[in-house]
C-alpha cells in the first residue's frame, strides 16, 4: 500500500514536470515570436561575429570583403540605408537593387540559417513605419572600424 | 526511472515539435482567404461579409483576392489611403488589442511570400471563398 503511494506520487510528479516542459517551451516561444525585438537595429544587430562561423552572425564588413565587394561597403554608415547609393531598391542604381539579392541570400535553401535558427522571420530585419504604414527595413550603425591594408584607421 | 525519462523525453520531443511548428509551417497558403473563412467560432469572418458590413460596395464579381481588390484600390505608397497602407494598419495598429498581433504573431508570411529565386517579395493570392 505504502509502495503503491509512493509510485503514484512519483508518477504525478513527472506528469507534473512534464507539463511544466511543455508549457514553459510554448511560453518562451510565444513571447519570443510576439514581443521580443533582439534585432532592433537590423543587419548590424544580428552580424556582429568576427569569425568566419557561424556565417551568419558574420560581420558584414569582412563578409564583403571576403566577396570581394568594393570598399564602399566597408565605408557605409548606415547599414542598409547607406547601401541603397549603389543598390537602389528602384534597380537604377549603379548595382543591382538589394531587396531582392539580400531575400535570397536569407530564403534560398531549405538548410538556409535564417530559415532553420530564426525562423525566416521578416521582423527581424523590417518593422512596420506606423506613420505611414508601410514596411520598411531597420537601420543602425556600422559595426566596424574602418582600416587600409588591415590596419585599422578610424571609426 | 524508465517511466521517468520516457516521460521527460516525450515533453521534451512534443516542445519541439512544437516549436518547429511556429517556424515552418504556413497555414494560410492563399493569404486573406486562408485565414478569412466562414466559421471561426460563430462569427463569418470571410472578406464578403466583413466588407458588407461596414457599407463597402459587392465584391461578388471579383475572383482572386487580394489581386483584383488592386482594380479599384491602389498600391503607390505615395497616395493617400493607398491598399497596402490601409491593410497594414488594420492589422498592426493598437497592437496591444489587435488580433493579428496577438494571436497570430503579426507575421508576414500569412499574407506575403518570397520567391526564393529572384528574392521579390509579394502577396500570396487565392481564389475568393464566398
Amino acid at each position: 500500500m505504502i509502495a503503491r503511494n509512493s509510485r503514484n506520487r512519483e508518477r504525478t510528479n513527472l506528469m507534473k514536470n512534464a507539463a511544466l516542459i511543455f508549457a514553459l517551451t510554448l511560453l518562451g516561444t510565444g513571447i519570443g515570436v510576439t514581443y521580443a525585438d533582439d534585432y532592433p537595429e537590423g543587419c548590424v544587430s544580428c552580424h556582429v561575429g568576427d569569425t568566419a562561423k557561424p556565417a551568419a552572425a558574420y560581420r558584414l564588413d569582412l563578409q564583403l570583403a571576403k566577396l570581394g565587394h568594393g570598399k564602399g561597403g566597408e565605408r557605409t554608415e548606415e547599414i542598409p540605408t547607406g547601401c541603397y547609393r549603389c543598390h537602389a531598391s528602384s534597380g537604377e542604381g549603379a548595382a543591382g537593387a538589394l531587396g531582392p539579392y539580400i531575400h535570397v541570400v536569407h530564403f534560398q535553401g531549405e538548410k538556409n540559417p535564417f530559415l532553420k535558427k530564426y525562423g525566416g522571420d521578416c521582423s527581424s530585419c523590417h518593422r512596420m513605419d506606423p506613420s505611414n504604414w508601410q514596411a520598411v527595413a531597420k537601420s543602425g550603425k556600422r559595426n566596424w572600424g574602418l582600416s587600409v591594408g588591415g590596419v585599422k584607421t578610424g571609426d | 526511472m524508465k517511466d521517468r525519462i520516457r516521460v521527460l523525453w516525450a515533453a521534451v520531443i512534443v516542445s519541439l515539435v512544437a516549436f518547429a511548428g511556429i517556424a515552418v509551417a504556413d497555414d494560410f497558403s492563399e493569404g486573406c482567404v486562408s485565414c478569412h473563412v466562414e466559421k471561426i467560432g460563430d462569427v463569418d469572418f470571410r472578406l464578403n461579409t466583413l466588407l458588407e458590413q461596414i457599407g463597402h460596395r459587392k465584391v461578388e464579381r471579383l475572383k482572386q483576392i487580394p489581386r483584383d481588390c488592386g482594380r479599384c484600390h491602389t498600391s503607390d505608397p505615395e497616395e493617400e489611403g493607398n491598399f497596402t497602407a490601409m491593410i497594414h494598419e488594420i492589422h498592426f495598429d493598437v497592437p496591444k488589442i489587435n488580433l493579428f498581433v496577438n494571436r497570430f504573431d503579426g507575421a508576414c508570411i500569412h499574407c506575403h511570400a518570397v520567391n526564393t529565386e529572384t528574392g521579390e517579395a509579394g502577396l500570396k493570392n487565392g481564389p475568393k471563398n464566398w
